[in-house]
């Protein structure tokens, strides 16, 4: 399958890559640069070799650029694009492994209700992130215990769902 | 469920960031890995409900013969977003066209096929169970479940034709065949010259032998042709097995076996084998067909292994190998060998010794140094005397180097072996 799929995957590896390379080059933060440099490049080098051993290693890493860049003052809207692409670009690398495993019956159909789903999705969390961006308010100590209980629990029943469905598969 | 550990991991990581930094921004970041979580709990994948049919094209080939392998897969569930079949080639055949995985996506009652073609080396295969995996459409939740589809596979060892196999046992069946009985009667080949007597054809009236007698009439006797009772042994001994990079020398001593197995059961004798190693495998005495199948298919099976109670060739069990009969041992023989064979001999059997020779199986792999030549040279020595031995008690040993193809090497050995006792 080193067709759409895979030149897609790498596509957005690269764009992954670039994104916050070129906001840290631009900020002058060297440091970063060269990180978003290591992680890009380990991740390309992970998906030539075709094992992604690394690509969720290298993901984390990028997102942590992101992080470091934003709290030292990266643009919100350009740390969002960075994130949603470094997660759709681990999405396509998986599936493009997936593929490349065996045979694949009719691979434009899967490809194409792959990338259609995962455009829904990503089109829903760049709306629903940007949105929180967008809405300022202040955070005072008593609205953030509640709001931080919310999450938890919320992450918490998330947890509990993957592990009956691990225990289902196990 | 790994790969929706990092998304979660992401959520709490950016979630618990924002909270310790007071925010808002971080907090929003984690909404992105929080979406595509909830996204795959959404459509997460049911239990796949699969039934699988497994179809091979045949269920006994030759070595390296192609195979297909043929699975229908029908989808007694929900609609499968995203399918991964993983089919389970067993060890010792390899893939030579196409994939045993397949990625696909099954509508509910949908069938799929998967084909794929295997070649392989000699051996018995199970195939089990197809792996199929149900995904969410962005790969994060899994199910996962395995799908019996059971199928058995004979490769069988390859077999050369002998053009000539002459053998003479001291004992033969009363069936008509091709081995001389040592007995006068319907036949060939001469045998003798015996005075006239009431009822003798006088076309075999001998013209010569009466002219050279004033003492009557002489006719010729001719050698009866019969089946005989005939014993394979194979060692199946590992310790006497060679095995290198490039194959072992017991695949040799199998291809043997079938070889002489099938060129005497073609000649209408009763053929028995022993495959003797880490257990002592009978086939039968038999006549045919049948049994020709039913030696290939124990042939198929054989392996090497070691086991303490067999590790001299003197514990064989013979019961089944009628007495007097021709016993053909195929072994690359053991210093230690001579006496349980020559204690064959010893016990009224016809013994037809080949050996293929583990030394020059070996040689050319090895170092080439004083001392590997030196080594050689001792093992060579050590082997010549065995061999040596063996021929002063009356058996017949056919040295073989595997480098000659064994029907080149049989037809020099049998071509002129008439049995020497």
């Amino acid at each position: 399958m080193d067709s759409v799929g895979n030149r897609l995957a790498t596509a957005a590896v690269a764009l992954a890559a670039g994104i916050p390379l070129l906001a840290a080059i631009v900020d002058g933060r060297w440091l970063l640069a060269i990180l978003a440099v290591v992680f890009g490049g380990g991740w390309l080098i992970d998906r030539r070799r075709g094992r992604g051993r690394w690509a969720g290693f290298c993901m984390s890493g990028m997102v942590a650029v992101l992080v470091i860049g934003f709290l030292g003052g990266m643009a919100a809207p350009l740390v969002l694009i960075g994130l949603l692409v470094a997660y759709v670009a681990w999405d396509l690398d998986r599936f493009a492994r997936r593929m490349a495993a065996g045979e694949v019956v009719d691979q434009t159909g899967l490809l194409r209700s792959h990338l259609i789903w995962l455009g829904q999705v990503g089109m829903v969390a760049a709306l629903l992130s940007g949105f929180a961006l967008a809405v300022r308010g202040n955070l005072d100590f008593w609205l953030l215990v509640p709001l931080a209980l919310a999450v938890f629990v919320a992450l918490g029943r998330v947890v509990v769902v993957l592990r009956r469905i691990g225990a289902e598969e196990g | 469920m790994r790969s929706l550990a990092l998304p979660v991991a992401l959520v709490y990581v950016l979630a618990l960031a924002g909270l310790l930094t007071l925010s808002g921004a971080l907090l929003a970041l984690a909404i992105v890995p929080a979406v595509f979580v909830a996204a795959a709990l959404l459509r997460a994948p049911t239990q796949p409900q699969l039934q699988v049919t497994r179809t091979l094209s045949a269920d006994r080939i030759a070595p390296d013969d192609p195979l297909t392998v043929q699975l229908v897969i029908q989808n007694q569930g929900d609609r499968i977003a995203e399918l991964t079949l993983e089919d389970s080639v067993p060890p010792g055949l390899e893939l030579s066209d196409g994939s045993s995985q397949v990625m696909l996506a099954l509508e509910a009652g949908a069938t799929a096929t998967l084909r794929y073609r295997l070649h392989g080396r000699r051996g018995f295969y199970q195939f089990g169970a197809v792996t199929a995996t149900a995904r969410d459409p962005l790969g994060l939740l899994v199910q996962r479940v395995h799908c019996e589809a059971p199928a058995r596979l004979m490769v069988l060892p390859e077999v050369v034709r002998l053009a000539q196999i002459n053998i003479r046992p001291r004992r033969t069946r009363i069936y008509a065949g091709m081995i001389p009985a040592r007995q006068d009667g319907a036949g060939i080949d001469f045998l003798g010259v015996r005075a006239y007597q009431a009822g003798d054809t006088t076309r075999r009236l001998n013209a010569r032998a009466m002219a050279r007698s004033a003492e009557g009439l002489f006719v010729n006797e001719f050698e009866q042709e019969r089946v005989a009772d005939i014993g394979i042994i194979l060692d199946a001994r590992a310790r006497s097995d060679v095995r290198t990079a490039a194959g072992a020398l017991f695949e040799h001593s199998v291809g043997a076996v079938a070889a002489l197995a099938l060129a005497l059961l073609e000649r209408g004798n009763r053929v028995g084998m022993l495959i003797y190693g880490h257990a002592v495998e009978w086939t039968l005495p038999g006549y045919g067909r049948l049994q020709r199948e039913r030696i290939l298919r124990a042939l198929a099976r054989a392996t090497t292994g070691d086991r303490a109670a067999l590790e001299s060739l003197d514990e064989m069990p013979l019961q089944l190998f009628p007495a007097r009969s021709q016993l053909v041992v195929i072994s690359p023989l053991l210093g230690d060998d001579a006496a349980p064979i020559v204690r064959l001999r010893a016990r009224g059997y016809q013994v037809l010794v080949i050996s293929p020779d583990p030394i020059a199986y070996e040689e050319p792999l090895i170092d080439d140094n004083t001392a590997t030549r030196l080594a050689v040279r001792v093992a060579r020595l050590e082997r010549n005397l065995l061999i040596r031995r063996l021929r002063q008690s009356g058996i017949m040993v056919v040295e073989w180097n595997t480098s000659m193809p064994f029907a080149q090497v049989a037809a020099v050995a049998f071509g002129r072996y008439r049995g020497a006792v």
